[in-house]
């Protein structure tokens, strides 16, 4: 699978299930937990799933790069009847064209490998352009918007200006208020300089500091770039439905943590100006709504939440704040763990230029020169110096695995790898010259033998450290493959 | 009840756009008259758009000597529609996830009103609770 698409899809699925927690958790939560610490929460599912902050031993690294090592090596072996060194350079997709002409396809009897070929260069542009889709028809809805009102705003009375005045003295921000007769709510628009519409209706001066207050709660809270996140994120999971009822459940969290705070200091009578405001405005009926009957029982759901919300509203406890910092802090924790397919560090070294020979092939990083040397041999190099090689030798099962080493050479560690085609074997050694040559540098090599048994023989892929670290050297023995005719037997 | 502007089509516009500038009520051969410059329309056609117009509300005809067609509807009006339906039409979508609104786009009938308003009542907790 397609890097981008394995880390979008690992994106999507980690945020899927810690969005899917949260709404398992809603109604225990709903009524007891501060509204605000409950918007967080979404903030952090939006986070997880467009920052692909993660690390090794993360849950979506599990399930993407295991898999993916598990179908490079059960992926059927390429015949190339080439002899001589075929270097390529990997492209992001499989190139389908240049596979049929290279006869990949000839023991595709069923066509599997195929489509498979073709679906995995197609998906990508298929993402990429739902992406473009979404975001340009989100822009142009926007702007087309903002222009229209922009056009027939009116400015708004000193009276009112001087009101909003009054809400921001200490702040330093200035936010323009105008009158627009097309809005039928009050709203904050805008990306640099943000300022407030309010329909042109008579607001008295208690309904208007409220809406004000509740406007100027979002300004400072940065609600506005919460929202366009949302947007970029919804169209970056454009495939995923869930994202649907994300987005709807973050506006309603966003707008009862705003009330919130707007009646955290009020008594009961604002409270109730505050409730009866919204109300009034909801119910104030410019024009008839159309035949848009059907949404009207979410707009009327929403808003009863949010005056129960009003009503219930008390200042939390030292027990509930602390449980509530407690969940936070968990659900921040599963975010982690969850993680996404960033690929474990070896992965990351761009392992980008293919080494084919009849017997195997491997990748190696980019700026590396590679030689051949006879039997199947090659050297390594980079910038003009030698850095390591692959060496294939003869194995005797029954002899002790030292006769792999070369001589001379003293083991600082020997280990095991998982998850490889065949049993492989990973040595630090350290390596003197004989003592007759008077020559007393010790170099450090890593060596990674791909032990071939029915073959009696093995591979021994070596990189001097510490020009080469384990997790490069570990990346490259990763691309080791075998050719399919000389795997049978 | 729907805003009778709502169904005004397109061709019909260009009827009332006649009787807009005549500023006033026009007989049926003025209208035909002005309509014969700008347009191909067949006779029948411009009669059944009238009629139409008429059954909407938007037009009143009178019985005079003739039958004179007067708009109901003031260019004004229409426009102030057109923007409003226009405006709602984009908050309605995309921009509306883009603005931080104190309440969503669509407005509530008397009834829901009604219920929210009975349900909506704060009581002073801490004084209860005394």
């Amino acid at each position: 699978m397609n890097k981008t698409i394995e880390l979008v899809l690992s994106l999507t699925l980690s945020g899927s299930i810690l969005a899917l927690f949260l709404f398992a958790m809603k109604p225990f939560i709903k009524h007891k937990l501060s509204k605000s610490i409950q918007y967080y929460m979404w903030i952090v599912v939006l986070i997880r799933l467009i920052f692909p902050f993660s690390f090794e031993g993360s849950l979506m690294n599990h399930v993407f790069q295991p898999a993916t090592v598990e179908k490079s090596s059960q992926a059927p072996i390429q015949t190339i009847a080439e002899t001589k060194e075929n270097m390529n350079r990997l492209s992001i997709f499989p190139n389908t064209q240049q596979h049929i002409a290279n006869g990949i396809y000839n023991d595709d009897a069923d066509h599997n490998q195929y489509f498979r070929d073709l679906f995995n260069q197609y998906v990508l542009y298929l993402w990429m352009l739902g992406v473009i889709v979404s975001l340009a028809a989100n822009l142009i809805g926007y702007v087309r918007f903002s222009t229209h009102i922009k056009r027939t705003n009116m400015e708004a009375t000193d009276k009112e200006k001087n009101i909003l005045a009054s809400l921001m003295n200490g702040s330093s921000r200035h936010v323009r208020l105008v009158r627009n007769r097309f809005v039928s709510t009050p709203m904050l628009i805008g990306i640099l300089r943000p300022y407030i519409i309010i329909p042109d209706y008579n607001f008295s001066e208690r309904q208007l500091k409220n809406i004000l207050l509740h406007e100027m709660v979002h300004l400072r809270r940065h609600d506005l770039a919460i929202k366009w996140l949302t947007m970029i994120v919804t169209s970056i999971h454009w495939f995923n439905p869930l994202m649907y009822f994300i987005k709807k459940e973050m506006n309603l969290a966003c707008e009862l943590a705003c009330d919130e705070v707007v009646i955290k200091d009020l008594d009961a009578d604002e409270k109730q100006a505050y409730g009866d405001t919204l109300i009034s405005i909801a119910g104030e009926n410019k024009y008839p709504a159309g035949a848009l009957q059907a949404t009207m029982c979410e707009e009327k759901k929403n808003l009863r939440e949010r005056l129960v919300a009003i009503m219930n509203y008390r200042k939390k406890s030292k027990f509930i704040v602390l449980n509530s910092s407690a969940l936070f802090i968990a659900i921040i924790f599963v975010a982690t763990a969850l993680g996404a397919s960033v690929g474990t560090a070896e992965a990351d070294n761009k392992v980008d230029h293919i080494i084919q020979t009849d017997a195997y092939q491997l990748s190696v990083p980019e700026d590396w020169s590679t030689e051949r040397l006879p039997g199947f041999s090659l050297s390594f190099k980079k910038d003009g110096t030698e850095i390591g090689g692959l060496d294939p030798i003869a194995y005797y099962p029954d002899q002790p695995i030292s006769q792999l080493r070369p001589n001379h050479t003293e083991v600082v560690a020997s280990k095991k790898l998982e998850g490889y085609f065949t049993e492989v074997i990973l040595e630090k050694l350290k390596q003197t010259p004989p003592a007759a040559s008077g020559d007393t540098t010790v170099t450090e090599t890593i060596h990674i033998y791909f032990i071939i048994k029915d073959k009696k023989m093995a591979y021994d892929l070596y990189f001097k450290t510490p020009d080469i670290d384990e997790k490069t050297a570990l990346g490259i023995a990763k691309s080791f493959k075998l050719k399919s005719d000389s795997i049978k037997p | 009840m729907s805003n009778p502007v709502s169904r005004i089509s397109d061709s019909e516009i260009e009827i009332l756009r006649v009787l807009w500038d005549a500023n006033g009520e026009l007989p049926y051969a003025d209208i035909r008259k002005s309509l014969e410059q700008t347009s191909k329309w067949e006779n029948s056609t411009i009669k059944t758009l009238l009629r139409r117009l008429c059954e909407k509300g938007v037009v009143l005809a009178t019985k005079k000597e003739v039958y004179y067609y007067k708009p109901l509807v003031s260019e004004e009006e229409y426009n102030e529609y057109v923007t409003q339906n226009l405006i709602d039409r984009l908050y309605a979508g995309s921009a509306k996830n883009l603005v931080a609104s104190l309440l969503g786009s669509k407005k509530l009938n008397d009834a829901d009103i009604e219920e929210l308003r009975s349900l909506f009542k704060v009581v002073d907790r801490d004084e209860q609770n005394n």
